[in-house]
């Protein structure tokens, strides 16, 4: 039995290899030169009917600007909340309807979304980051737990190749408290995880005077130490994951607003940007960013030589509305010059305080926005600075802008 | 497609129509049936009759079935029962569409959600219930409640003296025994009826699922249930008086409860559980008096009080260990995280319930009837591991009014109609958290009062011998509940000005039972269901807020149609069938987003779309033979085969995502077979089951699966 079985699966690879050669040698061109049809992703939102979770569709189009898109019998689904992010060539989809996994999504050349490999998890992943020319890491930081664990995962078979859990205590004696995650990045050999103190009963941040980061070893994921810094609050923000920002030279930027809008009960300090520079594990005491109160860097995405796409909060904070992740405005911002160009033809509008879903394209960025009424994607023009009204997105919120 | 096969089954019936009229004859010639058949079918008739579209069950051919009463609903055309898992886990019953607080549950006329988890339709055996009537869209005055889908009362046994012993056990190593009976002494006119269940499941059937290990899924599986052991235990006594002067019965009841259940998985069945418990204890005392004829001819009272107290604990103790399905863990040490959420809660539940029931017969063609319902419910809520948890430091209180008040008229003796109004008010209160998480964060007590008016039709007509046609219709209600309006005293916020829920009900029926031909009997009907359901509360999706409220958005319609045939020869042999077909979409022009990001009404753009995870056709046949005298004198055996059809149904919006990769909840049919031998006209009987023969993989909502084959054996001995 055990024979035949072995016998018929040599014969299935065999048949396989041979459909694989035959495929191979009808096609002139290699896989990769040939354009995909439908390059742009957009991962659209759908409300729940009822006591259901969102569900995620992650959907190919040829354009974006012009027909309105939906998910309607096209796209891979995924129920649960997700997050979603971009590494290399893959898309990464990181949640669950109550188990939580990453599952990783790559184009074919047929324009075709396909799920590659996925690895579960016990507890939500917060974030996923690169970690160096194989593996990504993943942390958990739950506010309710007393661990925070990390996952090494190989970035070809989307396995955890390490995982290691290191006790909040490393961080705060304090049990009253718990760790609100709200970025992390590695360099080098080191690992940054940006968070703040949260009530976990009821969401009031007690402590906002000053930022705090965690440094562990990489790839030994042990605890090194906590680094502080009193110019600013805390880094990062409720959800948003965006905290800590990594450049092509191995700096990280940690950008802290301590804002009522993405969840903080109080601010006790100015917001403003700090510098980790590469090579070093401490806050770069010759670099501070601060931010005029009503023009609060919240979002960014990092493109080069110190710019970045960004959000900026238009709101002062003592006059914000708790939690709501605006008003934002569409700019360019650069760290080194410190300096915020808005970009024109974006109209204000809140964030979903989720990871900021953004496709940069060259000298393009193309962004959801939701006006109050619908959502439509925005092309900006990042050198000009002027943005056009593209197609509509007919679902709940858009949760990511991709292109392959 | 779907729609087609709706179309077919109804050229089916109108083809059979002219065919069985063809050979009609003089039903005088009928030969009468035993007389234990005809009481049963005149107060079977009798509820049918009514011009209220229900649907009634008497459990005397399933006395001797192992199913519980869910089961039995679960076979009922335009009812879905959708389980977890095995024998006690939770349920959802949904009728044409309709779950939860809009389809109310009765036992003997008293709502019997008071009673808590170990006294439902889960554990009550069939041999204490002597008929379920289900009443759909549109309820009668004597039931005064607000349910938007319907009522379902489950009638006891009220025989006046008997013994019924049962015991069934089987795969999983389950086991279930009933005792039931009563003693009158019409010389004193002392009654005593009592009945006591005991259920036992292991539920450890297999599952085929996916084996994780080291964060991966190694391979899928098929593995036994190992944490899903089930028991529950019920005493229901009810002693007093009948046929006194003073009153036709007086009676005093008391209902002790009990039950305690491992819980095998989340929501989905890719979370493994391997520690989590609920348990549950209950004791109700009620008193109910019957008189008819009271202070003047024609006027008959019904009444009852009840009071319940229930106590039940979730416990969720383990720290850091995750489970996979072969019961293996990976425990991260010093993670002091639950298997879902780490707590021990604690929750207290205390309800005081009244009804009245009036009814004045003007003449024999006109009567009038009131009802008063009463319902005053407080709970509150204890968690040992966290006992500063804001949201159980608010105790919630609620009493609900219910008037009904209606009108029934006969004319020319085939036509009876229904007129009522009913009045609801409701008072709730509950503490509230103001200024979640800013300086000035602070308790309020908040007060709700709201009254609102349903009011509705029933008609009825008999135009043939054996044919009826029924037309109703009701504006229904459902009242919100304190959740709804106080939130959770945290992160859903309270919405005082929450609405009730509104639904348009229309049903039209017909009946039809052909005359007795050459012992041939022939019988059929079909239901045409429309709701329209208004306002319904649900909790507002957040995208990553964690606050949230319930709030009146949702507009749902459901158009669906149910058949039913039977025929029957000779009493020997029997073939049932029934279908349903239900489309129920999401019709609301915006939703709700999270009221803080990007808050506020949004364009719905799945109006239209049917509404994923219930099931939209499915149904039932079953084929049965029943010989007399087989081996011994007096004895029966009958052989039934049931076959059971539901159609794929999406776990979300089926019109969005690629169908190839969208998740599925497939088509399922499945086979049971069971044999009843009855010996000494059905004072010892034995009787067999072989559930899902095919050993189908089966599946509920969420992808949740059901046992494969199964086999049990009953024991039952009556007097």
């Amino acid at each position: 039995m055990l024979k035949i079985k072995k016998i018929s699966s040599w014969a299935t690879v065999a048949l396989f290899s041979a459909i694989a050669t035959f495929s191979c040698k009808k096609s002139e061109n290699p896989v990769d030169e040939i354009p995909v049809e439908k390059p742009y992703i957009v991962t659209m939102a759908y409300a729940p009917a009822s006591g259901f979770d969102y569900s995620y569709y992650t959907v190919p189009f040829a354009d974006i600007m012009t027909t309105a898109l939906n998910a309607k019998g096209q796209g891979t689904e995924q129920v649960g909340y997700f997050d979603y992010t971009k590494i290399n060539n893959t898309i990464y989809a990181i949640g669950g309807l109550d188990d939580v996994k990453v599952t990783a999504i790559q184009q074919d050349a047929k324009s075709n979304l396909k799920e590659v490999g996925s690895s579960t998890f016990p507890k939500a992943i917060s974030d996923l980051v690169e970690a160096d020319e194989n593996n990504l890491l993943g942390v958990s930081v739950d506010r309710t737990s007393n661990v925070i664990s990390f996952y090494q995962i190989a970035k070809n078979t989307i396995t955890v190749a390490k995982s290691v859990s290191n006790p909040v205590s490393d961080i705060t004696s304090a049990t009253d408290v718990g760790l609100e995650f709200t970025g992390l990045a590695v360099v080098g050999d080191k690992v940054f995880l940006s968070y703040y103190y949260i009530d976990p009963i009821n969401y009031t941040s007690p402590n906002t005077d000053q930022a705090e980061i965690a440094v562990y070893s990489y790839p030994g994921l042990e605890f090194q130490k906590v680094i502080t810094d009193s110019r600013v609050g805390p880094v990062g923000g409720f959800n948003v994951k965006g905290g800590l920002v990594k450049d092509e030279s191995g700096n990280v930027y940690a950008i802290s607003t301590s804002n009522p809008a993405n969840g903080y009960s109080k601010s006790t300090k100015p917001a403003g940007v700090l510098k980790i520079a590469n090579g070093t594990s401490t806050f770069d005491t010759e670099y501070f960013w601060e931010m005029t109160d009503g023009e609060i860097l919240t979002h960014a995405r990092y493109i080069s030589g110190g710019n970045a796409f960004a959000k900026i909060n238009a709101t002062e904070r003592s006059s914000q509305a708790a939690w709501t992740d605006g008003s934002l405005k569409a700019a360019v911002v650069n760290f080194n010059s410190k300096s915020i160009n808005y970009i024109g033809g974006i109209p204000a509008h809140n964030g979903d305080a989720r990871r900021l879903a953004v496709l940069i394209d060259g000298d393009n960025a193309y962004l959801p926005v939701n006006d109050g009424t619908n959502i439509y994607i925005y092309k900006a023009d990042l050198k000009a600075l002027t943005a056009t009204r593209g197609a509509q997105a007919q679902s709940s919120f858009v949760a990511g802008v991709f292109k392959y | 497609m779907d729609i087609h096969k709706v179309i077919l089954f109804y050229l089916f019936i109108i083809v059979c129509i002219p065919v069985v009229k063809a050979q009609e004859v003089d039903s005088s010639k009928v030969v009468p049936l035993d007389t234990s058949t005809v009481t049963v079918k005149s107060v079977f008739r009798k509820i049918l009759e009514q011009p209220f579209t229900v649907t009634s069950i008497t459990t005397n051919d399933l006395k001797n079935k192992v199913a519980d009463a869910k089961s039995i609903l679960d076979k009922v055309p335009g009812i879905r029962v959708m389980q977890s898992g095995g024998m006690g886990s939770d349920f959802n019953l949904t009728l044409n569409g309709f779950s939860g607080q809009n389809v109310k549950i009765f036992l003997d006329g008293i709502p019997i959600d008071q009673y808590g988890s170990s006294f439902n339709l889960n554990n009550i055996s069939v041999n204490s219930i002597d008929r379920i009537d289900i009443y759909k869209g549109v309820v009668p005055v004597e039931l005064g409640t607000d349910a938007l889908g319907g009522v379902i009362n489950i009638i006891t046994n009220k025989k006046k003296n008997h013994l019924d012993l049962s015991y069934s056990f089987g795969s999983f190593n389950t086991h279930r025994a009933s005792v039931n009976g009563s003693v009158y002494k019409p010389e004193s006119g002392w009654v005593l009826r009592g009945s006591a269940n005991y259920n036992y499941s292991k539920n450890n059937y297999k599952v085929y699922v996916p084996i994780v290990r080291n964060n991966m899924i190694e391979k899928y599986e098929n593995v036994r249930r190992f944490h899903d052991r089930y028991y529950s235990g019920n005493i229901q006594l009810e002693t007093g008086v009948m046929f006194k002067r003073y009153a036709d019965q007086l009676l005093f009841g008391v209902i002790a409860s009990a039950d305690d259940q491992q819980v095998q998985h989340g929501n989905t069945m890719s979370t493994v559980y391997g520690g989590i418990i609920r348990n549950s204890k209950n004791i109700a005392g009620s008193v109910k008096y019957i008189k008819k004829d009271i202070f003047t001819d024609g006027l008959d009272i019904s009444s009852y009080v009840s009071y319940n107290a229930q106590r039940s604990n979730i416990i969720d103790s383990l720290q850091g260990v995750t489970y996979n399905w072969l019961g293996e863990t990976t425990v991260d040490t010093g993670s002091n995280l639950g298997e879902l959420s780490r707590n021990y809660s604690t929750y207290n539940n205390k309800v005081l319930n009244l009804g009245v029931n009036l009814g004045y017969r003007i003449n024999t063609n006109h009567s009038l009837s009131a009802n008063y319902q009463f319902i005053n419910y407080h709970r509150n809520v204890y968690d040992k591991f966290n006992p500063n948890k804001v949201e159980n430091n608010f105790p919630k209180a609620l009493s609900k009014g219910t008037v009904g008040l209606g009108y029934n008229a006969n004319f020319f003796k085939i036509w009876k109609t229904s007129f009522f109004g009913k009045f609801y008010s409701l008072q709730a209160k509950g503490d509230k958290l103001v200024d979640f998480a800013l300086p000035t964060q602070r308790t309020d007590v908040y007060k709700s009062n709201k009254t609102n008016v349903g009011y509705g039709v029933a008609s009825t007509i008999f135009p043939l011998e054996g044919f009826q046609l029924k037309v109703s219709y009701e504006s229904s209600v459902r009242m919100p509940l304190p959740d709804e309006i106080f939130g959770d005293g945290l992160f859903i916020t309270a919405n005082i000005d929450l609405n009730p829920e509104r639904s348009h009900n229309f049903n039209f029926t017909f009946l039809y039972d052909l005359p007795v031909w050459k012992k041939n009997k022939l019988s059929f009907g079909s239901s045409f269901i429309f709701r329209n359901a208004r306002d319904l509360i649900y909790r507002v999706a957040t995208i990553a807020s964690p606050i949230t409220h319930y709030g009146n958005i949702s507009d749902a319609r459901t158009l669906g149609v149910e058949g039913n045939i039977g025929y029957k020869w000779n009493n020997l042999f029997h073939i049932n069938a029934n279908i349903t077909y239900q489309n129920i979409t999401d019709q609301s022009d915006f939703i709700y987003v999270n009221s803080t990001t990007n808050g506020g009404r949004q364009t719905n753009y799945q109006k239209g779309f049917r509404i994923p995870n219930i099931p939209f056709l499915f149904g039932n046949t079953t084929v049965g033979f029943n010989f007399k005298n087989v081996g011994l004198k007096e004895s029966t055996l009958g052989i039934n085969y049931i076959f059971n059809f539901v159609d794929e149904y999406f776990l979300t919006w089926s019109e969005l995502g690629d169908k190839n990769t969208k998740k599925v909840i497939p088509k399922q049919s499945s086979h049971d077979i069971e044999a009843v031998y009855t010996v000494k006209n059905g004072k010892y009987n034995i009787s067999l089951e072989c559930l899902n023969v095919g050993n189908q993989k089966l599946y509920d909502k969420f992808y949740l699966q059901k046992p494969g084959r199964s086999f049990f054996v009953k024991l039952r001995y009556t007097l």
